[in-house]
């Protein structure tokens, strides 16, 4: 496990993979648990959904189509992908990102690692590795949660639509875990990291849910990162392949960002 | 290329600045190939900007550092891989065992004798299992001892090695310091401890508010020790006779007795004495912490040479 920069990040990351795992599997098992309950009761909700959808107030914590709760991807869009999944996501990504170049540089581990005939292009892009793989063993354990929940209260649902649908979300929080990382290869400072990455997801967040609703802010909703992820109700098409290339320019642009940035300036000591 | 001509180290007008303010100054100095060379100063004197300048941690403000006749810039990889290092204040992966961290660096380094990484850690008691963040600060420095010679490196730099070991250890990397040597491997050592400068370099540079202020062999620095003289004397002596003398400090007369302090030659003092009825003459060397102190302390633009 310790032979290379990648491994030896995840193998640091394995208890907290593990909560997270945990947490996200217990966030979708348990809502998945609850739909037929609320499909049972879908006759006394229906006031207050209708309330709630016109409530600009509500619509920062619903986003989807609260109306269309019903239907096995309308409960999962408004449940899961719009607020919470991407969410946790978009936490656990500026976490590692932030941690990986700036992490180890403000522990001083860094003057460590450069000591290693590594280039500085080498750590970056296997720190970066690493990130994207946390990512893709999140993303794993996500659409094994959701096949658990599928199959337990037995939904009748395009299984691949949510697998899609997770991948995408997957990929909006890479962009925020991407934008956490080259800030802290550029300034080597994790708050700074952190702090200004978690801002840039709150407003783009908050524009996004919005936007529609505020006619001046309507036309800025597609520089919101959150435009791009493609939820549940994809019906006719699936996964936007140009959302999903924005997402992966994105996340490009942010690993190139860094790797110039790093490869120029002084290491801190921590 | 004749290799034992290329120094190990060589900073060339090495200057880095952070803004308007100097933390180190035209640095030049030379390391030849198996030369234990130590680098001495005040703490923020410039030292650790120095040496992580050299090894491309940071750039130099101007001026260049190359080592083994390699930029240490361009070609930092190939530096690397023939290189030891051990930074000061011992920043390490807490939540990693001894044995993780050297497995670690030991795969990065693509260094291949385990048995050797396994014969330092028997030499120095060192607790490979537990999690170094539980370690005591000694038991911590000796898990980044292993590290930087683990690789058989053919250059160690280390910022103030001993820094928490007890003095069995200090002694054990003394002596390990000294093999390292006779197997051709150069060792560059930034340090603040006299003694232990004194005990192990052949050659020092001192630096003092980042500028370099001497570069000599610990040899040539011996002749400038002080040395504590009791001169008894046969009747009452007058201070005056003595006090004109080159190099005389700190001259006292009690009775019979004369105490003073000499820098470097005493054969001045003892052609002076020799006017007089001498019955006895003791001399005591303090070692070179008053001659660095001198360094330290005067202003670079006074040293006498």
């Amino acid at each position: 496990m310790l032979n290379n920069i990648i491994w030896k990040t995840l193998w640091d990351q394995r208890r907290s993979l593990s909560w997270w795992s945990i947490g996200f599997a217990g966030l979708i098992i348990s809502i998945m648990l609850f739909y037929p309950f609320f499909i049972e009761n879908i006759d006394s909700y229906a006031g207050l959904l209708q309330d709630a959808s016109d409530d600009p107030l509500m619509r920062i914590f619903a986003g989807g189509d609260l109306l269309d709760m019903a239907s096995p991807a309308g409960f999962i869009n408004v449940e899961l992908m719009a607020f919470m999944v991407p969410l946790l996501y978009v936490a656990f990504a500026i976490t590692t990102g932030s941690a990986a170049i700036a992490g180890e540089e403000s522990r001083g581990t860094l003057d460590f690692l450069l000591s290693n005939p590594v280039t500085r292009r080498q750590i970056i892009l296997q720190k970066y590795g690493a990130m994207v793989g946390g990512v893709v063993i999140l993303t794993l354990i996500n659409v094994a949660s959701f096949g658990v929940g599928v199959v337990i209260v037995n939904m009748e649902i395009n299984f691949w639509r949510i697998v899609e649908a997770t991948i995408s979300t997957g990929l909006l929080g890479l962009v925020f875990g991407a934008m956490a990382f080259s800030l802290g290869a550029t300034f080597g400072k994790r708050g700074v990291s952190v702090g200004i990455t978690s801002g840039v997801a709150v407003g783009s967040y908050l524009l996004h849910a919005l936007g529609p609703l505020v006619d001046w802010l309507e036309p800025f909703t597609k520089i919101s990162p959150f435009y791009y992820q493609d939820q549940v109700d994809m019906t006719k098409a699936g996964l936007d392949p140009l959302h999903t290339a924005f997402f992966v320019f994105a996340g490009i642009l942010f690993l190139s960002i860094s790797v110039v940035f790093f490869e120029r300036r002084d290491i801190g000591l921590g | 290329m004749d290799s034992v001509n290329i120094p190990v180290v060589e900073f060339t007008n090495l200057t880095k600045m952070y803004g308007d303010v100097i933390a180190v100054e035209n640095v030049n100095l030379e390391v030849s190939e198996g030369e234990i060379f130590g680098y001495l100063g005040p703490n923020g004197s410039g030292k650790t900007t120095t040496i992580r300048t050299a090894l491309d941690f940071i750039r130099p403000s101007s001026g260049s550092a190359a080592i083994f006749g390699l930029d240490s810039r361009a070609h930092s990889t190939e530096i690397k891989l023939r290189l030891g290092y051990l930074p000061g204040d011992l920043p390490i992966y807490e939540k990693m065992t001894g044995r993780e961290f050297l497995t670690y660096l030991f795969n990065l380094r693509g260094a291949s004798n385990w048995d050797y990484v396994h014969g330092l850690a028997e030499r120095f008691d060192a607790d490979l299992e537990r999690l170094i963040g539980k370690l005591s600060r000694g038991n911590k420095q000796k898990i980044g001892l292993i590290q930087a010679f683990m690789n058989e490196p053919e250059l160690i730099v280390m910022d103030e090695p001993t820094s928490g070991l007890d003095p069995l250890m200090q002694q054990e990397f003394y002596s390990l310091v000294e093999e390292t040597r006779e197997r051709g491997c150069t060792v560059f050592i930034s340090s603040h401890i006299v003694p232990e400068v004194e005990r192990l370099c052949d050659r020092v540079a001192i630096l003092r508010e980042g500028t370099l202020i001497t570069l000599e062999e610990i040899r040539t620095l011996r002749e400038r020790a002080h040395h504590r003289i009791t001169l008894e004397f046969g009747e009452p002596v007058p201070i005056s006779a003595f006090s004109n003398i080159s190099g005389i400090r700190d001259v006292q007369a009690e009775g019979l007795m004369l105490r003073c302090t000499i820098v470097g030659s005493a054969d001045a003092l003892v052609k002076c004495a020799s006017q007089f009825e001498v019955l006895s003459i003791q001399s005591e060397d303090d070692g070179l912490e008053d001659v660095f102190l001198d360094f330290y302390q005067t202003e670079s633009h006074d040293l006498a040479k």
